[in-house]
């Protein structure tokens, strides 16, 4: 419209309109009443009025665009730079002249008197001062079964328990379970574990991978190894297992270790080591979850050829070539395994050496290797095979004592009776811990042959002395544990006392079978008992925190005071420990 | 070489010497040896330490002041020199010459 020109009064039109009709809305009947007041007036009461109905509508609204902006202040190293250009020289130097030899005087001061404090650790936390039982598990509806062993896995979080029958003589029919609990978590049924692995012929030793928290490695009573996978939700874990046969395990295996490779080699290459009454330490390469056949293997012999049982293994955790196996008959014996030499190269001759049986052959020394493969090429000529692999050699029967040559060995101060515990310290590569069914615990320095310490757990009765089991704590180096065959669990802390335990552990009743710190959380402690019941313990805050002097306390005074290495420290301050010494050849 | 530098690698010389840190009132960092994270992180609490140190011993004895002020840590020891304009701060460490 153009109303810009337009008058206003063009805008108003006459209209009419016709008129309109309002119809009464009152009914027949009057909704309200006549009321007299009291003045006479006289008013209606109870008038009703009705309005249209109110129309509604339900109107939605709904933005749909949302923007997000992220805010961020300037680092405030931005500025920094420009502060520090306005420096008023001058002044700065006004500054330090005055505070400069206080300073220098201080410096020295601080540096003398750095060792003030060293004994003195302040303690921030709340501390448990008691040691007290924090965990107890068992396996509802087992009968007659012992705990055989228990182990820790690599979080410290799993804890896998053995059961099996300690008094089996002779071949064992019995099958028994190896369970594990994740043991912290807080719907913990204490009779139920949460993975069973029913074995044949029960399993006497549990050891975890050091690094994959699922993989778990057993020996059994009857003498084969196995190795399971509890973390792939099938059914049956079971990985691989050895077989028995003369040239493995005939009698139960008494320790499975998982040692490195090599040191140099890539940090997750483990081999298996078992030991076992048969006399021989059989190292197997799990890698290919092929136990067929062991990588290298040793037969112990004292003198005159005698075969010596083993009864516990220990390698060592810096020098993967230096081992200690304590025997049945009392014998600590310090062998080394030679690192494998140069290759000689594979045999040449009608057959193909494959690399599996080269490796075999590379172990063995100049007149044995001669004497293996004419052996096996004589094997195969009869045989009609063309390739030797390292099956094939297994195959041919060679004599087992060419087969699994006795180590470079050196007898330590012997016990006078099984020998059921062997163990290297984790923290200090010469600090052996051993014990025997005479009820002796002994200390070495794996260097020297006579012990440094030789301890008598408390016991009440001489004839029920023997140690069943120990172990070094994973948080403290001069804190072990020692169990009683006939019952007791005692903590030694080096530090308070090279004599006593410092403290027993609250067992009540029960014969202790096996001891296992955990790896991560120090100072918890699970014991496996008579009853089949698994323990943890949460031993008291100073027997789980490591010492400021600790490790020069096993340097200096334990190793120093025999004399013999005093300038040699042989130690770090913490773990890792230095690179061992070559191995003497 | 300026006097200020003379006098910081004076102090760099002494045993065990790991980081000097110079900082003003305001908390910002005037000279430092240390990496630009570290040296922002000690300028700023350190600063505030002093201060609060500071008014502490006053508040105990209003004729008092602090005059230096030590820190020790696991790992090291800290020196603090307060002064009205700056503070210089020195990182000691008693490891340091044992490791060569």
């Amino acid at each position: 419209m153009d109303g810009a020109q337009e008058h206003p009064s063009l805008r108003f039109v006459s209209e009419s309109l016709d008129g309109v009709t309002v119809r009464s809305a009152v009914p027949d009947r009057p909704f309200y009443k006549v009321v007299q007041d009291k003045d006479g007036q006289t008013y209606a009461q109870g008038v009703r009025l009705q309005t249209d109905k109110v129309e509604r509508a339900n109107r939605r609204l709904q933005a749909f665009e949302v923007k997000e902006m992220d805010i961020q202040t300037e680092g405030p190293g931005d500025g920094g730079a420009e502060a520090e250009a306005m420096v008023d020289e001058e002044q700065l130097a006004r500054f330090l002249q005055e505070v400069a030899p206080v300073m220098e005087q201080e410096l020295q001061l601080a540096w003398r008197s750095l060792p003030v404090f060293d004994a003195y650790v302040p303690v921030w936390d709340d501390v448990a001062e008691t040691c007290e039982m924090t965990h107890q598990v068992w396996k509802e509806g087992l009968v007659d079964l012992q705990v055989t062993s228990v182990a820790w896995n690599s979080t410290g979080a799993t804890l896998a328990c053995a059961f099996g029958k300690l008094d089996t003589l002779g071949w064992c029919e019995v099958t028994a379970p190896v369970c594990l609990w994740n043991i912290f978590r807080p719907q913990l049924v204490a009779g139920e574990p949460d993975t069973v692995i029913q074995v044949q012929g029960f399993v006497m030793c549990v050891a975890f991978h050091p690094t994959k928290p699922s993989i778990l490695a057993g020996g059994t009573y009857n003498g084969e190894l196995q190795i399971w996978n509890t973390g792939s939700g099938e059914l049956d874990p079971l990985v691989a297992s050895s077989s028995i046969d003369d040239y493995f395990h005939r009698e139960a295996i008494q320790v499975v270790e998982w040692i490195p490779a090599d040191l140099s080699g890539s940090h997750d290459a483990w081999l298996i080591a078992t030991v076992s009454g048969d006399g021989k330490v059989l190292l197997w390469d799990a890698r290919d979850n092929d136990l067929s056949q062991p990588s290298r293997g040793f037969m112990l012999q004292g003198s005159k050829k005698r075969i010596l049982g083993g009864r516990s293994l220990s390698f060592s955790p810096v020098d993967p070539w230096l081992f200690v196996v304590g025997t049945e008959t009392g014998n600590v014996i310090r062998a080394f395994r030679p690192p494998p030499g140069a290759s000689m190269g594979k045999p040449t001759g009608s057959y193909t050496w494959r690399s599996s049986a080269v490796q075999l052959l590379d172990q063995l020394a100049a007149n044995a290797r001669l004497q293996l493969q004419h052996h096996v090429e004589n094997y195969c000529r009869t045989a009609g095979l063309k390739e030797v692999s390292a099956e094939v050699i297994f195959q041919s029967k060679p004599d087992p004592a060419i087969l699994f040559p006795a180590p470079k060995t050196t007898d330590l101060e012997p016990h006078y009776g099984p020998v059921t515990v062997a163990a290297f310290s984790p923290f200090h590569r010469k600090l052996l811990l051993t014990g025997a069914a005479d009820g002796s615990v002994k200390i070495f320095d794996v260097l020297q042959q006579r012990a440094i310490h030789t301890f008598y757990p408390p016991c009440k009765y001489l004839s029920a002395c023997a140690v069943s089991a120990g172990a070094w704590s994973s948080a403290r180096p001069c804190v072990f544990a020692v169990a009683m065959e006939m019952g007791g669990v005692f903590i030694y802390d080096l530090l308070q006392s090279r004599q006593e335990p410092v403290l027993e552990l609250p067992l009540g009743s029960g014969r202790v079978n096996c001891v296992a710190f955990n790896p991560k959380q120090r100072g918890m402690l699970a014991c496996g008992d008579d009853g089949g019941r698994v323990r943890v313990f949460r031993l008291p805050f100073r027997l789980s925190e490591q010492q400021k002097s600790e490790m020069s306390f096993i340097s200096d005074k334990l190793m120093g005071e025999k004399g013999r290495d005093k300038g040699d420290k042989g130690t770090a301050p913490s773990p890792p420990p230095p690179p061992p010494p070559p191995p003497p050849s | 070489m300026s006097e200020v530098e003379e006098t910081l690698n004076r102090i760099k010389t002494h045993k065990g010497v790991s980081g000097i840190v110079i900082v003003n009132s305001e908390g910002v960092p005037m000279r430092s040896t240390l990496d630009s994270k570290q040296t922002l992180q000690y300028s700023a609490l350190i600063s505030q330490l002093a201060a609060k140190a500071r008014s502490v011993v006053r508040e105990l004895d209003p004729q008092n002041d602090l005059t230096f002020l030590r820190i020790r840590s696991k790992k090291h020891e800290i020196m603090v020199a307060p002064d009205r304009e700056y503070i210089l701060i020195v990182i000691q460490d008693p490891n340091a010459d044992q490791g060569s």
